[in-house]
């Protein structure tokens, strides 16, 4: 189902300190501080930030069997704007309004910040094909959205145990003790442990959308 | 080519041959029947002939150059399988003596050894291998890391012993014991 009623709110926020946004077993997101964030709405309610300023993005994409390890660990500076749609209550607690001085200090225009924020999330309204309102207000779900700099978007998605990874080169899912990876011409799946290897140079890799 | 692909063939080609001569039979049947009325089975033959042929030599190019079925699950390669596997005599030496450099230590050994058994954090191996020291159990994992015999989940912290590093581990203790053996087995 597609949504593209998000709209930001023209509040510039900033963290007082480092924190995790989101931790899972597989997965991490985590930004600095002093990294603005601008909120999103949906239908008149907060559902997620653009996020202006440094962060890390952490996921194990490491398929598990008995034949042993598949896959390396995805480590990622964020230093792009990037999204996040899920759960804003704790989130918001690590935020205050941003003064004009510390967009001074951080030399940040207040125009351009919104402007780039905007600028994302109409892409990601425009790419991704996304699970809406039911998902994400019940916030049981995230969704993280991260420009990969060839004017595309790499997806972080989560739900309970679940997660899914899109990235320009690779895909991963893992779903209790299911995981596949896609990735360098392979697609490697393990079910309780017992693999399965394919080796697919010619296979295109997924297309890049989220869900 | 397995045996048991071979197997299968050899059955192929058995339904195969049983089919034409059924074919045979049923056109033997008809003339026999219906006098006065002469059904072709001639070019039905031929017809299933080319499909059971097209078939067999379907499932035998698949076969041949596609699937291998491994002790724990199943690897398969979609058109030409990958070079190294089409050249096992090749090797990348420096890459192999990188590995087997990070193998050439006991500690390392028994590391691996603990890993075979599952993924452990640090305190866990510690736990088990009392007689390496924190920092020197770090430097041995940082080491099997860096050649890819060990990988460390960067969320929860987790070590995990690797494809090559159960192989390596496997290879190891195939060469202990024959040495074990008098250098037979």
């Amino acid at each position: 189902m597609m949504h593209d009623h998000y709209e930001l709110e023209k509040t510039v926020l900033r963290s007082d300190e480092a924190f995790t946004l989101y931790r899972a077993e597989k997965a991490s997101v985590e930004i600095e501080k002093n990294t603005f964030a601008v909120p999103i709405k949906l239908e008149e309610e907060k559902v997620g930030y653009v996020f202006v300023g440094q962060g890390k993005l952490v996921v194990d994409t490491i398929v598990e069997t008995e034949e042993g390890a598949f896959g390396k660990p995805i480590e990622r500076t964020l230093s792009e704007p990037f999204l996040m749609l899920g759960n804003t209550e704790q989130t918001s607690q690590h935020f205050r309004p941003a003064s004009y001085d510390d967009l001074k200090k951080s030399a940040v225009d207040e125009r351009t910040l919104l402007d780039s924020a905007q600028r994302l999330l109409d892409r990601f309204s425009s790419k991704s094909a996304v699970y809406g309102p039911a998902d994400l207000c019940n916030r049981s779900g995230w969704i993280f959205a991260f420009s990969n700099g060839e004017n595309g978007l790499d997806h972080l998605v989560s739900k309970g145990s679940e997660l899914v990874y899109n990235a320009k080169d690779m895909s991963f899912v893992s779903k209790g003790n299911k995981s596949i990876l896609h990735s360098s011409g392979r697609v490697v799946l393990s079910r309780h442990g017992k693999p399965i290897v394919v080796n697919t140079p010619h296979l295109p890799h997924p297309p890049h959308s989220c869900c | 080519m397995s045996e048991d692909v071979k197997e299968e063939l050899r059955k192929l080609r058995e339904e195969m041959a049983g089919l034409k001569d059924r074919l045979k039979d049923m056109a033997g049947e008809g003339r026999g029947r219906r006098r006065g009325m002469y059904i072709d089975f001639g070019n039905t033959q031929d017809y299933v002939d080319d499909v059971m042929r097209g078939v067999a030599d379907g499932v035998h190019g698949e076969l041949e150059r596609s699937i291998f079925i491994g002790p724990g699950g199943c690897r398969m390669w979609k058109g030409h399988r990958p070079e190294e596997e089409e050249e096992e005599g090749r090797i990348d030496f420096g890459q192999a003596a990188k590995a087997m450099s990070a193998l050439g230590q006991e500690h390392r050994l028994k590391i691996l050894d603990a890993l075979m058994r599952g993924g452990r954090y640090i305190n866990e191996l510690q736990e088990e291998l009392k007689d390496i020291t924190t920092s020197t159990l770090s430097s041995h994992l940082d080491v099997l890391e860096e050649v890819g015999l060990v990988v460390q989940e960067k969320v929860r912290g987790r070590y995990l012993i690797t494809m090559p590093g159960r192989t390596a581990y496997q290879m190891a203790r195939k060469v202990s014991r024959l040495l074990e053996a008098g250098g037979e087995e």
